[in-house]
């Protein structure tokens, strides 16, 4: 059947619950969607519980997985907990992250290390624990959600920005180191992605505004406006598949034509 | 089917006759679109249009130089005339050209870029006046090269070629972003076509002392450069314009362990 499909495919999702913009809800049912079981893994216990209901609720398999990414014992526990429950770890989404806002010479210390630890630590302790099984099974998919930013840079994010284009390049890396395992290794890079209703934690009132009145513009077709977490979702569903089976170390930006204003 | 399917779309794939455009021209098939082949070989593309008929979609063969403005208005026209509609181009005709730079001739230099890159320049403006008629977008897709990225000292024309259906790519996109159309570009690495097999350079799955090369360290199969065209035609793509997908695995590193291998043995 198609290319596209993981059917008994297991699959870790960190950041699962969603508790941004949903991104991470979006691809633990799209997976489930293409036939895969989902662990979706993440701090906020509540969240988890939802997707995983929601999930269960169309007939698939899921379970719940809190833990903080950003400590190794708890990524082990993590992986562990996803191998005595579904027997594999076929695919790891690395979708944990978080963005906050502050002139780059106004960034605490500790801002810094907190944005380099959920961005960048987390994704490389998931690469690596995942890593040690899928090197065991000889066969794995990794999917990092990076973002655009980490690409062109940000203005009131340095630090989100950095963490983000050292996701990009760990997954290059990542990707010669594994290649031998037959472990792809591959990144998503999201623009600008529709805020929901509610505001995002921390997210500036002007740059909130800024974000919503992009969203709304008369006018404007979808591909000049921010994308969906089905937009994501889809692009990681690429990468998990069989239809990328020779595509490793590689970035895909998903937005849009936002990207023209920042070199016309 | 899901947001990968293409039911029911209606594709041009040029140099649709071998290699790489057969490939793409079947996958897209096999995810429901009707397609239209064309190339300059008719037998070829006669070939490849029977059999996609016997996969149940339509397809039509349309001889094609895509050099000649003409005729690849004559490749679009037939298509509105059997389908009504065009929903998805894929501009894959090109070739490799001359080697030896310092010897060639503008004749040669224009041929190459010719084939490579004014007929992606044809293909995508001619496929984009139809879909901007039709009100309800579309999706271009030219197939460049990871010469285009690097470097191919032996091919420098193609090489430029290449490099310039990247960087096509990404004005397009901008240009077309107001009618709904995604214009994005798909770089293959060292593709182990037909071709390539039957000249005898693509390497063996298998190495001397008989253990099997990993996936990931052989040449694409030219069904992994069709994937990622199924994926950027698709809905699942919607938000990716202007991008670049390159399809290569890390066969440069069973390549380069070959020849440490063998610096070992010489040094033995």
């Amino acid at each position: 059947m198609s290319k596209f499909e993981l059917n008994d495919k297991v699959v870790i999702v960190t950041g699962g619950g969603g508790t941004a913009h949903g991104i991470g809800r979006s691809i633990a049912l799209s997976v489930v969607g293409m036939g895969a079981t989902v662990a979706v893994a993440g701090r906020h216990r509540d969240a988890l519980e939802r997707v995983v209901a929601e999930i269960r609720e169309q007939g698939g398999q899921a379970m719940a997985i809190p833990a903080d990414v950003t400590d190794p014992i708890q990524v082990e526990r993590m992986v562990s907990e996803t191998l005595s429950a579904f027997g594999s770890v076929d695919i790891l989404v690395n979708n944990v992250g978080g963005i906050s806002f502050g002139k780059p010479e106004e960034i605490s210390p500790q801002d810094w290390l907190d944005s380099i630890a959920l961005n960048l630590n987390s994704t490389f302790f998931c690469c690596a624990a995942a890593a040690r099984q899928m090197i065991q099974q000889q066969s794995g998919k990794i999917v990092n959600i990076a973002s655009s930013s980490g690409i062109k840079g940000e203005e009131n994010a340095a630090h989100y920005a950095a963490a983000k284009a050292a996701v990009i390049n760990l997954t290059r890396s990542l990707a010669i180191s594994w290649a031998i395992h037959n472990i792809n290794v591959n990144c998503v890079a999201p623009g600008s992605v529709e805020v929901p209703d509610r505001p995002v934690p921390g997210m500036p009132e002007d740059e909130l505004l800024k974000r919503q009145r992009l969203q709304s513009a008369a006018g404007a077709k979808p591909l000049q406006l921010p994308g969906k977490p089905e937009d994501i979702a889809n692009a990681v569903i690429y990468f998990a598949s069989a239809g990328s089976d020779l595509m490793t170390g590689e970035t895909l930006v998903v937005r849009g034509a936002e990207w023209a204003s920042a070199y016309s | 089917m899901s947001a990968f399917g293409l039911k029911d779309k209606v594709a041009i794939v040029t140099g649709g006759g071998s290699g790489i455009g057969e490939a793409i021209s079947k996958a897209y098939a096999e995810a429901g679109a009707h397609v239209v082949v064309g190339a300059r070989k008719q037998d070829r593309l006669d070939r490849v249009a029977g059999e996609i008929r016997a996969m149940g979609r339509e397809s039509l063969a349309v001889s094609t130089d895509v050099t000649v403005p003409e005729q690849v208005d004559n490749l679009i026209q037939k298509t509105l005339e059997t389908f009504g509609r065009l929903d998805i181009m894929v501009a894959n005709a090109g070739g490799g050209g001359f080697s030896g730079i310092m010897k060639a001739k503008l004749a040669d230099w224009d041929r190459t870029i010719g084939l490579n890159l004014d007929s992606a320049f044809l293909c995508d403006i001619g496929a984009a006046k139809v879909m901007i008629e039709q009100g309800d977008g579309g999706k271009i897709i030219n197939i460049s090269s990871t010469a285009g990225i690097n470097l191919n000292p032996g091919l420098a024309a193609y090489a430029a070629a290449k490099a310039g259906m990247i960087n096509l790519t990404k004005s397009l996109a901008v240009i077309f972003a107001e009618h709904d159309i995604n214009v994005n570009c798909v770089a293959p690495g060292f593709t182990a076509t037909p071709h390539i097999r039957q000249i005898g350079v693509a390497p063996p799955g298998t190495r001397k002392d008989g253990t099997r090369v990993p996936p990931l360290l052989l040449p694409n199969e030219p069904e992994h450069v069709a994937d990622a065209c199924v994926f950027l035609a698709s809905d699942a793509a919607a938000h990716v314009t202007g991008e670049l997908m390159i399809v290569r695995g890390m066969f440069h590193m069973e390549r380069s362990n070959d020849v440490m291998r063998d610096r070992a043995a010489l040094v033995r």
